[in-house]
């Protein structure tokens, strides 16, 4: 699976997750996943998390994979995902 | 770092050199300094004993024992278990601990725990030989918090035990009405059960003649395929419980009375507290008395 084809399955995962009420117009890989992006409350970061590994067939490392920082943005969990089928 | 967080291991030590449970009698007695460090949550609590139908006397007694409740139980576990073991043994009591046995034996378990009465459960279960159910650390913010969930489900998801407040901060799952004011049951613990499984013990503690009595009830029904009814199903299962409870051990409510994790405090309040809280520290610090003394040397 390429970089752009996860990139795009992350963000399809991620809006139907936010629906589209919450789902900005402009959405791109610098999206944050919380405040002034998708603004998802940690319930629904979770739903993405898991249906993420469901998608790509991973398993995350709660300490390692799941910060702040690659949870913060599209982008950045998109990252984790191609380093986590990698590795 | 707040002048309380300062203050806290120097008390500890201190009170842990003296007697149980004169230790905890003296942490009790300085529940009235908390008004002047929290004058909100004094009104709070006055407004809040004043809604309870249960109480005995007047609600300034009632409002008097939630704050020696909330100063006891600040450092609570750390007294409670120093000693030698069969004296911290005989202040613990566990009821229901088998079901919590049974569960875990099973498999996935969520013991449900509130922020009533001393905050001690997972170690008195420990301590009286039941399983340990693993608590992650309270964390702020979508982000940490969702790490923190998704932790618990893979502990759940290998079959472990594991404790979470149904009444912290996250998603509002639903409302339980209790006199005073309702209790906001969050959504983190709710979700966890319906992806994982896990049987839901709702597990309440309470202190009782210098004993603290963890009461491990029953399951929460199985999940309901419907998300609404689940929650409703939920939401009765635990109404009863909580409200005896509130009826039987009202000053150990003080999350409720004080509305820890419920609306936010009026602006005016909040700055009133820190006023109070500037005081002590500056108190503390003696810049009060050296400022007063320089100014009685200047004048003299």
């Amino acid at each position: 699976m390429t970089a752009d084809a996860i990139l795009s399955e992350t963000l399809a995962i991620l809006s139907r997750i936010a629906a589209s009420i919450r789902t900005p117009a402009d959405v791109g890989p610098a999206t944050p996943l919380t405040d002034g992006g998708f603004w998802l409350d940690s319930v629904e970061i979770l739903e993405v998390v898991v249906a993420c590994e469901e998608r790509f067939g991973v398993v995350f490392d709660a300490e390692m994979d799941l910060t702040t920082e690659t949870l913060k943005t599209v982008e950045n969990l998109a990252a984790v995902i191609r380093a986590k089928k990698a590795g | 770092m707040s002048l309380l967080a300062r203050l806290r291991p120097h008390t500890v030590r201190l009170l842990q050199k003296a007697p149980w449970p004169l230790n905890e009698h003296l942490l009790a007695a300085c529940g009235p300094v908390y008004w002047f460090l929290h004058p909100h949550s004094f009104r709070r609590s006055l407004e809040w004993a004043a809604c309870q139908p249960s109480r005995r006397g007047p609600a300034w007694r009632l409002a008097l024992a939630l704050a020696g409740h909330c100063a006891r139980y600040y450092p609570y576990g750390a007294l409670l278990f120093t000693g030698e073991v069969p004296a911290v043994r005989r202040r613990l009591v566990v009821e229901g601990g088998e079901r919590l046995e049974q569960a875990a034996a099973r498999g996935a378990t969520i013991a449900l725990v509130f922020h009533l009465g001393p905050q001690v459960a997972a170690s008195v279960l420990e301590h009286c030989g039941y399983p340990k159910p693993m608590f992650i650390g309270t964390r702020e913010g979508a982000l940490q918090w969702a790490g923190g969930l998704y932790q618990m489900r893979r502990l759940l998801m290998n079959g472990e035990t594991v404790g979470i407040s149904a009444d912290g901060l996250g998603r509002e799952a639903f409302r339980i009405p209790l006199p005073g004011a309702p209790m906001i049951v969050r959504a983190g613990w709710w979700v966890l059960r319906r992806s994982t499984g896990a049987t839901t013990l709702p597990v309440l503690e309470r202190r009782e003649r210098s004993r603290v009595v963890v009461t491990v009830h029953p399951p929460l029904p199985a999940p309901d395929p419907d998300p609404g009814r689940d929650l409703e199903a939920c939401r009765q299962a635990l109404t009863p419980i909580l409200m005896d409870y509130q009826r039987r051990f009202p000053a150990q409510c003080f999350s409720l009375a004080f509305s820890f994790f419920g609306s936010e405090r009026p602006s005016t309040r909040r700055s009133v507290a820190a006023a109070w809280r500037r005081i002590g520290s500056r108190v503390l610090r003696g810049e009060l008395r050296r400022a007063f003394v320089g100014r009685a040397r200047v004048s003299s």
